[in-house]
Formats: structure tokens, sequence, C-alpha cells
């Protein structure tokens, strides 16, 4: 039914109204009303200033200050984007955590009225404790294990866009996690590696002198690669080299060729679950480096 | 020539009827909202108040009218948002208070509610709809006191249908089954040839699992006005609600409410 055209019909509910009235229904069923919070707060205030670095602030009248907490955090929540991965990022990431945590302890000041710098003192550490527990590492986690996380890489940062197995195929980079292991007088490092994915399962990878076969696609020879010897790549394997950024100790000629060989076995022939990402070459205007 | 011919009906056979052409003015549109809203036909009643401002902007009786009409529709939103409009115009009329009292009760602003309740009361408003919305708001707020309202609002319009069955409409939206199919009880042995009464009766009585009652109440208002897009809904919700709404019913029923 179209409404009429008149200045005297009121506004009609739009096909969201259902919802918003499930939520007021909601709202009125939940005894909020007769929360009481200490300090002169009321529910929304409270969950507002937990939730907004320096919002407290406004509350409590001192807004010259809130807004300066406010816009510091907005800026070094910039810094930390940007800069993602760099010491100034790891900085301006701590400096976020203070801030937010001064709101905190302003907050619980309020109510507990510590008195004597000490007590004050120690509530500014019990708060700062609290929000990085309760906010802010569980947020970085979710946000390294879902959107970007930056990782050290023989020595270098790289920012990764985590990715399922899946979603990687043979001529892509990627970033392997690696298990600590070796043979005697050789030891590989836990850590990370950059490499591009060659093979995949059931290739059939050929050396020879100055060259390898990927099946019958004849490449390149690539550092330390064997002169001679066929694998086959296992299933859910990748077949990758060479091995940037892997930490080994001792050195790789010395070794028997027999031990030498299955160490690069080992690390060339890698299970498809022990990829973690994919480093990404651009974040905001920067030129990232990718080994 | 019939045999019937020289039978005598009375002056209305032997004279053409003459209708006067009825005069749509504020009045007229002011007795169709009001005639639309006891017939539970919200959305009508809508469009009549909206006529009546049409003709007299300054009718406060027709802006209150919508705002409860906006609410009897559960668009409280904008009921809020239509009261404060009318709020600028009518600052201190206690019925469209304690309208927007209602409004904001129902939207979860329960002190809001309740200022405005006061502010209604305040305004000398001894009125059944500024008793009734202050049930309303008391009901929201799951005082006590909310039924010493509602006897109020009755009492200050004795022999009247028409209150019971809007408080039996506020007790239904707050799932006070119980008090809800008594005072919709109550509207029915003031006036039983309202269809919207029965119907009403009908809602309380599948409410509380009692379907037998239902389907006889609602067939009742349903001979009463076949044309009811409102009662036509409810047959189909009752319809389609089949096993499980007759065991929430019933256990409605066990619990009391």
């Amino acid at each position: 039914m179209r409404p009429p055209k008149s200045a005297y019909y009121p506004p009609r509910a739009r096909w969201y109204g259902r919802f918003l009235s499930s939520g007021q229904s909601l709202v009125r069923r939940l005894p909020l009303e007769h929360l009481r919070l200490p300090g002169g707060f009321n529910l929304r205030q409270f969950l507002l200033a937990l939730a907004v670095p320096g919002y407290v602030f406004f509350v409590l009248g001192r807004a010259r200050f809130g807004q300066i907490v406010l816009g510091a955090y907005g800026f070094w929540f910039l810094v930390a984007l940007v800069w993602l991965g760099s010491s100034l990022a790891n900085l301006a990431f701590g400096l976020m955590v203070a801030l937010h945590a001064m709101s905190w302890a302003s907050l619980l000041e309020v109510w507990l009225q510590p008195g004597g710098w000490q007590r004050r003192l120690l509530l500014a550490l019990f708060a700062a404790l609290l929000v990085a527990t309760i906010v802010y590492l569980p947020a970085q986690r979710y946000i390294q294990s879902h959107l970007v996380a930056p990782l050290r890489v023989g020595g270098a940062t790289l920012l990764v866009a985590p990715t399922r197995e899946l979603s990687v195929r043979p001529g892509a980079t990627a970033i392997f996690r690696v298990d600590a292991g070796g043979a005697p007088g050789l030891r590989i490092r836990q850590g990370f590696m950059v490499a591009e994915i060659l093979g995949q399962s059931g290739d059939r990878i050929r050396f020879r002198k100055g060259h390898y076969y990927v099946n019958e696609q004849i490449r390149m020879a690539l550092p330390q690669m064997p002169a001679d010897g066929e694998w086959v790549v296992p299933e859910n394997h990748w077949f990758i080299w060479p091995f940037s950024g892997i930490g080994i100790q001792g050195n790789l000629s010395a070794l028997d060729p027999i031990t030498a060989h299955a160490t690069l076995r080992g690390l060339a022939l890698v299970p498809k679950s022990a990829v973690i990402g994919r480093p990404l070459r651009w974040w905001f205007w920067r030129k990232l480096y990718v080994p | 020539m019939s045999r019937f011919h020289n039978l005598e009906f009375g002056e209305q056979s032997e004279q053409p009827s003459e209708q006067k052409p009825v005069l749509k003015d504020e009045a007229y549109y002011l007795g169709e909202a009001q005639a639309a809203f006891e017939a539970g036909r919200f959305e009508h009643g809508l469009r009549a108040y909206a006529k009546v401002l049409e003709f007299n902007p300054a009718n406060a009786i027709a802006w209150t009218g919508q705002v409860r009409m906006l609410i009897e529709l559960g668009e409280f939103r904008e009921a809020k948002l239509w009261a404060d409009k009318a709020l600028e115009t009518f600052p201190s009329d206690p019925e469209l208070l304690a309208a927007k009292a209602v409004a904001l009760a129902r939207s979860g602003d329960l002190s809001g509610a309740m200022a405005f309740s006061d502010a209604a009361i305040e305004e000398r408003g001894n009125t059944p709809y500024v008793w009734l919305a202050r049930g309303d708001v008391l009901l929201a707020r799951k005082e006590k006191r909310a039924a010493s309202c509602f006897e109020r609002a009755l009492a200050l319009a004795p022999g009247q249908w028409f209150w019971p069955w809007l408080a039996s409409r506020v007790h239904f939206y707050y799932e006070q089954f119980a008090s809800a199919l008594r005072l919709a009880q109550q509207a029915v042995e003031l006036e039983s040839l309202r269809a919207s009464v029965w119907l009403q009766l009908g809602r309380c009585q599948f409410a509380l699992g009692l379907v037998g009652g239902a389907n006889h109440s609602l067939a009742q208002a349903e001979q009463l006005d076949p044309t009811s897009k409102e009662l036509a809904r409810e047959l189909v919700h009752i319809k389609s609600a089949g096993l499980r709404g007759r065991l929430r019913g019933w256990w409605r029923k066990l619990q009391g409410t």
C-alpha cells in the first residue's frame, strides 16, 4: 500500500524496522534500567569509556584532555598500521596500549579512589595488564592469524598475508614454517623460509649437471642443487628451492653425501601444511622487500 | 399486476431515498479515524488522522491519534519521532506526552518513558488514556503499580468497551496473557458486536493454549467483520502455529501468565 502524499502523514518504518523492534524488545527485557554503575556513569558511558581511549575524560569533564588522548591514539594507530613490522610500529603499538590503559586506570580511579601515588601506580599497572590481556593481545593474535602478520625471515621483516594451504599453486612464492632438525655437524633452527613453489605432488624431479627437470620441463639448476638423482614429490607436499631465510648452523658440504642428500630432500620437499602465507609486495605506498 | 401491489410498506418504500452528500470535513475524518481505531484498522486510522490534520493542523487529538496508531502498528521509533514533531506545537498536551511515554517505554528507554508519563499527569491529564499509558510504562518497567493505573483508567470511563479492549492489547504486548484475557472478556461483555473485541479475545485465548475458545472467538469476529485484514492475518497465524503454538500456549497456561 503506497503511503499518501501528505505532509501530515508520519514517516513509516523501513524493512529493517522489524529487526529494530526486536532489538528494542530485547533492551526492554534486560534489566539494564536497574543497573547502577558507581561513579555516576550510565551503562552506555561505561561501555564507551572501556572501548574508546580518552572517552572517560569527556565524561569526567576533561574534554580537552580527552581530545588529546583520542587524537594521540588515532595518530599512533595510523603509524602502527602503515609501518607495520617496523620498530616504529612496535613503539606505536605500545603507546596505544599505554593510552588505553591510562583511560581504564582513570575509569577505575573514579570507583576505587586509591589515594597516594603508590596505589595509583599499582592501579595503572593493573589497568595496563588488563587492557593488554583482554583487548590487545587477542586482537593482535586475531589480526596476525587472519589478516596480516609481520614476520622475521632471514634477518628481514616481511609482511605476510595468512593463507590456506589450498590457495597456493606452483609458481607462487610462499612462506613456510621450518621445524628444528638437522644431522651431526649441522643444525637447522626453527623458523620460517621464503621460497618459490617449483613442483607439486606427483611431479618427477630429475637433477642433472647445470639443469634439472620437473617432469619433462627443463630448468636451470639452482645453487646447491644435486648434480644427479631423481625425486618424486610425495602426496600433500610441495617441491621448493632455494631456502631463503632458513637458519642453518654448520656446513652442508662437509656432510657425507648420503646425509647431505637426505637433509636437502627434507628441506626441499615440504608438507603443504607448512605453508603459512604469501609475502606481501606492497603495503599502502610502501614497496616491501621479498627475497 | 402483482397481488402485493396495494400493500403498504411505509414511507420509505413509497419515496425514493434521497441521501445527502456526505461532507468530508475535519469532523468526518476524525470520526472515521476513531472508527478505524476501534475496528483495529490502524493503517486506515493513520490515514484518516492525516486527513484531519490537512483540514486543521492544530488538531491535537489527530496528532496524538497518529502517534497511538504508530504504537499499535509496532513502529515505536517512528511514533517517538512523530510525537517529538507534535510536541513542538503542543508541548504540554497530556495525551501526547503520554503517547510519547509509551513509545519510549516500548523502545526500551524506561527512564525517559517515566519522565514523560510524570509530565503527562502533572499537566492535569486525568484521562483514561493518560492512566492507560502510565500502566503501559509501568508494565515495561515490571512494576506492580501498573495494575492500579489500569484500574484508574477503566474507572474514568465506566461502561465503555474501548478501554478494557485497549488495556487488553497493552497486556498482550507485554505477554501478560491472563490479564489480557480478563480485560478482553470484560470488553466482550460490554460490546459483543465488535469484531475487534472478539479478535482480541481470540488472540488471548490462543496465547494461553485455549485453542477451542480461540477458534470460537475468531469465528465470531469473522462473522461480524469478514473483510478484516487483521483477522485474516490472525487466522493464518493460528493455523500455521500448529502443535508448537499449542504447546507454547499450554506452557504459558501452566506458568499462569
